[in-house]
């Protein structure tokens, strides 16, 4: 049931670094429950536009609107207090760590014993079994660590992890690189299952085929600018890999 | 060759599963089969080895190395090295005694000590974050600077105090009990169970490990790592002033050349107790064993009476091998 | 009345047409902060001084040392030296293959040279030709200091605590000790016991753990002195077991006026000051030279004499 209006919607945003303008008035929306293809070649201006939208740096022009309300993110924690999630491709997860910790990093449950505050061991193990479980992973502990976790293991726990502190935002950079065949298809059911769990997804890949099973609208940048928005319905994967690699207006005229 | 772990299934795991979860979950314990060959060994070569005082001696020697290398391995965990900190125990003993011997109060001088030593870490810690220089040139430098320092301010003699009667603060430091056993013990037992607990127990600890373990990661999931790298450099630095002042309160004299070479074999102790030099794995019970065989080795040699110039070469050997041993422990246990 | 003021007219322009100046340059690799080089100073500026105001002539001594232990330091330091064209030069021999270059060329030019401290420890014909060397001899030092060990007490076992493996001084210390007990019969070896005195004492108690019957142990620096006496005390064996020292400190002054320390050994490090400068103006002034070597050590201090040195160390004699 899509709510008709976005959940975040950043209006002509310009952003330059020096003499180069890494994006020029470009409008971008998500809405709620909707999984947003964002693709483009290298240096179109993606992750400039993610930056921009997780806090890591603010843009020179334009607005941004999450809920309804304008905001200004000013900082990465910003970002994830409104409920933006990210998951980086190799910095989702921490191998060395157990899953447990992973999983809680930043939002450990305490238990109080005097003026001290201990991590609720019990609690963060009681509640990754009954994540891993739904996610589908089999493992003896939740102490165990994420290194002996595939590829998509670690995708599907880190999306798992925003799904269960209530991300109502999720930005997945390359979720399905390097994975395996198999693997990624795993991931891409369980970024369906967390979109029908009310989470909205912005997918950034370079492989169209990919994002373009489970998306329901793409966003092509091209040279800093927004070149169209797209509904699944009007295009192929073919399409936009040709819109992308031939350049917008030539692409769309060989359509 | 690899554990391909897919829902549901768990495919070739390796024979002794259960051990292989455990000993994940605990990677002192090649340290601690390390302690038990060692005390075995020396137990049945050396006559004199099992006595009270024997142990006590040797956890004598274990504890001052220990309170410094429970700070480093705390620092090295977050992924970074202090090299400083045999100058830092030097400069802090040197301070103690200088201001003892100039008629301070004792418990002044040695906050002033710890203070300094405290100042040093927060330094070193200051400038490898903010320059982003590894902390093995930073504090390789401050290393050099600090030991410089001493050398010029003493002049290269040492500085002696010699009280009428022991003062009550050398012997909440230092002082004898139950026969051969010191309060430094004591300090450094509890040092390493409260530095544990944090770091397995708490939220700043679970920040230390994810801040060693990636720290892009991290950043990236909101753990402020600059901070917890500063925090940990000023622990490493404060405890190695601990360990000065403690020395000097049984000692009564510091001479420039106090702590040289400590940084070594204080981050030996901690590699050997199952803490990765690259930093994200490792905790301090393993510290405790690793120093418990560091102290162990040269002691043992001496009374099973190996030839006195053999012991750098002994105590080289056990260091790699013990590295070479955790690692293909954990190599192991991962698979 | 006349030819007297005119006799003493001459006699006075001749005097001071004879009156010479004489410039020595110490050059060491000794900082000016370190009070043992601070003795040798005040030795070179005694004997100025002295022979300043005794012969009429000036002497001026200058003292040259690095900051901070440096070999390149101290030959820059040598090499400004060389070019003010002394009327001598006093070296430490610290780093012979270093020093071998410019000293040479300072023979050359003249200047004559004295060593001090540290020699040239090569052969006759191979070494530095310096005039001769004025310093301690470790390997005597140590010879004396068993010698006079066992002229109180025959021990029925020896040792030499070592805390810096490999250093050459350290090492002939302790050949020269353990060689003369051995061929008085006492077993005598080298313990390696480092610099680190907590470790120091758990290495002297694991020794004393397999040989009890140790009775006269020789350290070789207050680096090795603090652990031993140190043990010593805790374990309640002071003055049971003869100990000898080398160098002073307050610790090691403490131990020998507490009776815990049978002496220490000295190189009277004055002497490496005074000396040469009287024997550099004695040299050039008249062309005299002494046959040998002068050794400044070993000198002990003990007992018998502990008082009147502390009394002269604060004075900067000692």
């Amino acid at each position: 049931m899509n709510n008709h209006e976005p959940l975040v919607q950043m209006v002509n945003i310009s952003k330059s670094f020096g003499t180069v303008q890494a994006l020029k008035n470009v409008d971008f929306d998500v809405g709620r429950q909707e999984v947003m293809g964002l693709v483009g070649d290298n240096g179109a201006g993606k992750s400039t536009l993610i930056k921009i939208l997780t806090g890591v740096f603010p843009p020179d022009t334009g607005e941004i609107y999450f809920e309804g309300k304008k905001v200004e993110i000013r900082s990465p924690k910003e970002a994830r207090d409104l409920g933006i999630e990210t998951v980086y491709q190799d910095l989702a997860l921490i191998p060395l760590m157990s899953i447990s910790r992973n999983f809680f990093l930043g939002r450990e449950p305490v238990i109080r014993v005097g003026p001290f505050r201990f991590m609720d061991k019990r609690k963060m193990d009681v509640t990754v079994r009954q994540v891993l479980s739904e996610i589908g992973i089999n493992v003896r502990s939740p102490e165990e660590p994420v290194a002996i976790l595939s590829g998509g293991e670690r995708q599907s726990v880190a999306i798992g992890r925003a799904l269960h502190f209530g991300a109502k935002l999720l930005i997945l950079d390359e979720p399905t690189s390097a994975l395996s065949v198999r693997e990624t298809h795993k991931v891409l059911d369980f970024i369906l299952e967390a979109k029908d769990r009310g989470l909205s997804i912005i997918f950034i890949t370079h492989n169209i085929y990919h994002v373009y099973s489970v998306a329901d609208r793409f966003t092509i940048l091209e040279h800093g600018r927004k070149v169209a928005t797209l509904n699944k319905a009007e295009v192929s994967a073919e399409d936009i890999i040709e819109i992308i690699r031939l350049g917008y207006k030539e692409g769309k005229c060989r359509q | 060759m690899g554990v391909r772990r897919t829902a549901g299934r768990v495919k070739n795991p390796p024979r002794f599963l259960h051990v292989a979860v455990w000993l994940r979950r605990h990677p002192e314990f090649g340290a601690f089969v390390g302690l038990l060959i060692v005390f075995a060994g020396f137990s049945l070569t050396a006559t004199r080895f099992l006595t009270r005082d024997s142990l006590a001696s040797i956890l004598t020697v274990a504890a001052e190395l220990g309170i410094v290398s429970a700070g480093i391995t705390f620092l090295m965990i977050s992924g970074e090295f202090d090299l400083s900190v045999g100058s830092v125990l030097g400069v802090a003993a040197m301070i103690f005694a200088l201001t003892a011997k100039a008629g301070w109060p004792l418990f002044l001088g040695w906050i002033l000590a710890l203070l300094v030593s405290a100042g040093i870490g927060f330094l070193n810690g200051f400038i490898t974050v903010r320059t982003r220089i590894p902390s093995f040139i930073t504090t390789l430098g401050t290393m050099m600077f600090w030991r410089g320092i001493l050398l010029a301010v003493t002049g290269g003699f040492p500085v002696s105090y010699f009280p009428t009667a022991t003062p009550t603060m050398f012997l909440i430091l230092n002082g004898r009990f139950a026969g051969q056993f010191r309060a430094s013990a004591l300090w450094f037992l509890g040092i390493i169970l409260i530095l544990n607990v944090i770091l397995v127990h708490t939220r700043y600890g679970n920040a230390v490990y994810a801040t060693g373990g990636n720290r892009d990661a991290a950043r990236v999931l909101g753990v402020a790592t600059d901070r917890v790298k500063i925090i940990n450099f000023v622990i490493s630095a404060l405890l190695a002033g601990l360990a000065g002042c403690i020395q000097f309160a049984r000692f009564l004299s510091v001479d420039p050349m106090r702590g040289l070479g400590l940084e070594l074999e204080a981050i030996a102790a901690a590699v050997i107790g199952g803490t990765l030099l690259t930093g994200g794995a490792g905790n301090l019970i393993g510290t405790l064993f690793g120093v418990l065989l560091v102290g162990m080795v040269r002691s043992g040699l001496v009374q099973a009476g190996a030839p006195a110039y053999w012991y750098q070469a002994f105590v080289g050997v056990i260091v790699v091998v013990a590295v070479v041993v955790n690692t293909n422990l954990r190599r192991w246990a991962l698979k | 009345m006349k030819k007297v003021v005119l006799l003493a007219l001459v006699i006075g322009l001749a005097s001071l047409a004879l009156a010479a100046e004489y410039t020595f340059y110490v050059v060491s690799h000794g900082g000016p902060g370190d009070p043992f080089w601070g003795v040798v100073m005040k030795g070179m500026q005694d004997a100025a001084d002295l022979l300043s105001k005794g012969t009429g002539d000036t002497i001026k001594a200058t003292y040259l040392g690095p900051a901070v232990y440096s070999v390149t330091e101290l030959v820059n330091m040598l090499n400004s030296a060389i070019a003010a064209r002394p009327q001598g030069i006093v070296c430490t021999i610290t780093d012979p293959a270093a020093l071998d270059e410019p000293l040479r060329r300072a023979i050359s030019l003249g200047i004559p040279v004295i060593a001090i401290n540290v020699p040239d420890p090569r052969p006759a014909g191979e070494r530095i030709p310096y005039l001769f060397y004025v310093g301690g001899d470790e390997y005597l030092s140590g010879i004396k200091a068993a010698e006079k060990m066992l002229a109180v007490k025959k021990p029925t076992r020896a040792v030499v605590f070592i805390h810096e493996v490999g250093h050459v001084g350290l090492e002939l210390r302790a050949k020269g000790f353990i060689e003369v007990m051995t061929a008085s019969g006492v077993p005598a070896e080298k313990l390696a016991i480092g610099i680190d005195p907590t470790q120091a004492v758990d290495i002297i108690r694991g020794y004393f753990a397999k040989y009890p019957d140790t009775d006269a142990i020789f350290t070789l620096g207050p680096i090795g002195t603090l652990p031993t006496v140190t043990f010593l005390r805790e374990q309640g064996l002071a003055g049971k077991v003869m100990l000898g020292c080398f160098d002073l400190d307050e610790v090691t002054l403490k131990a020998i006026k507490d009776g815990i320390a049978l002496f220490t050994v000295t190189q009277q490090q004055y002497l490496q000051g005074y000396l040469p400068i009287v024997w550099l103006y004695l040299y050039n002034k008249y062309g005299f030279l002494p046959a040998n070597d002068i050794l400044t050590g070993p000198g002990f201090v003990d007992g018998s004499n502990i008082e009147k040195v502390e009394e002269l160390i604060k004075q900067g004699y000692w």
